[in-house]
């Protein structure tokens, strides 16, 4: 009975062994081919001035300052790496651009991505997939197919092997105000956007 | 068995560890906007200007913004205290209306915050800032010189465009 118990207690012992080795696993894994580069850069625009859009924003009329994914004022960013991982993108924008303490507008920043291997800005605006609003993140693959089966497994991590690369895009859009009756001047704000490879 | 576990315990930590050296990318793009306030102007004619060639002398008709009884008088409108800037031609092109010939007025324009033409002053200078009173009210008077000697009788008429905007 006595060496019965011990054997039970030794199984599970090398079952959370196993599962814990796993978990952590994924986490080394992906780290690495972070590492083997992805690159998040500023496009053209590489800014989302409201003032492009609509030159004229008055104090006091309520007036909002819609810029959508198809207008050109949208700001671009490119993202390029390893094109059959998944990469996550957080958007870490302010509620409101402010002047000073007392001073804000209200800020409702959406962004979208296009990961055709598009090539250029024009067809990747067109291709863009809208992420929903209220959404601060989004993961999706860097390059995704459209149609055919999948290919071989990618070639392991070798010393001076360079995966195959692709580029996607990121959008980033949204809509200022209602201007309420605030102080005149230039309210700014910053958006913080942060790309990594996924880990699951 | 001890040693096993403590073991584990390292292994585990390690990856953790390394997991640190996850890369991240990060951008930081600037949302701005500038704005303006911007309310009516409103323009109020309270006296035209009077030319009356009989005051001239030796064919020159002088009305003195300040001083003259023939200025004509303005009222601005606009935002309490707010500060403006007020641009105006130096001259204009007087057309007789009931024959041919033109004739050059050269303005000379004076402003002052209450109703007070006396106190008023000479507005030279282009990019001058001025500020509307506690009503949002602000008096212009309008005067100027113009050459009378060869001019054809009739009655001339011009434009006068005063462009005042919001500092």
């Amino acid at each position: 009975m006595q060496a019965g118990t011990k054997y039970i207690f030794l199984l599970i012992s090398t079952t959370i062994l196993v599962m814990a080795g796993a978990l952590n696993a994924q986490h080394i894994s992906f780290g690495t081919w972070a590492g083997a580069g992805l690159t998040l850069t500023n496009g053209t625009p590489y800014e989302l001035n409201f003032n492009d859009k609509t030159p004229l924003i008055i104090t006091g009329i309520n007036q909002s300052v819609p810029i959508s994914l198809t207008d050109m004022e949208a700001a671009v960013l490119t993202i390029e790496g390893t094109e059959y991982l998944d990469v996550t993108v957080y958007v870490d924008a302010p509620p409101t651009l402010e002047l000073d303490a007392t001073n804000s507008i209200p800020l409702s920043i959406r962004f979208a991505y296009s990961n055709l291997g598009p090539a250029d800005i024009a067809t990747a605006k067109i291709q863009a997939v809208e992420v929903p609003a209220g959404f601060n993140s989004a993961t999706f693959p860097i390059f995704r197919r459209t149609s055919g089966p999948p290919g071989p497994p990618p070639t392991p991590p070798l010393e001076g092997y360079t995966p195959p690369q692709k580029t996607a895009y990121l959008f980033i859009y949204g809509t200022l105000g209602p201007v309420g009756n605030v102080n005149a001047g230039l309210y700014d704000g910053t958006i913080n956007v942060t790309v990594e490879y996924s880990t699951y | 068995m001890k040693k096993s576990i403590f073991r584990l315990f390292s292994f585990v930590l390690s990856l953790l560890f390394f997991s640190n050296l996850h890369a991240q990318e990060a951008v930081s793009i600037t949302a701005s906007a500038t704005v303006l306030e911007i309310s009516e102007i409103e323009l109020v004619t309270i006296k035209e200007m009077n030319v009356d060639g009989s005051f001239a002398e030796n064919g020159i008709v002088n009305i003195s913004p300040v001083t003259d009884m023939n200025a004509g008088e303005l009222l601005v409108k606009g935002r309490a205290n707010a500060q403006m800037r007020i641009t105006s031609p130096n001259q204009t092109v007087l057309v007789n209306t009931s024959g041919q010939g033109t004739l050059i007025f050269y303005y000379v324009l004076s402003g002052f915050w209450s109703d007070n033409k006396q106190a008023s002053e000479i507005l030279n200078a282009p990019d001058r800032i001025l500020q509307f009173n506690e009503e949002g009210q602000y008096y212009l008077w309008v005067g100027g010189r113009v050459d009378i000697n060869n001019a054809r009788p009739g009655n001339y008429e011009g434009e006068f465009i005063l462009e005042i905007e919001y500092i």
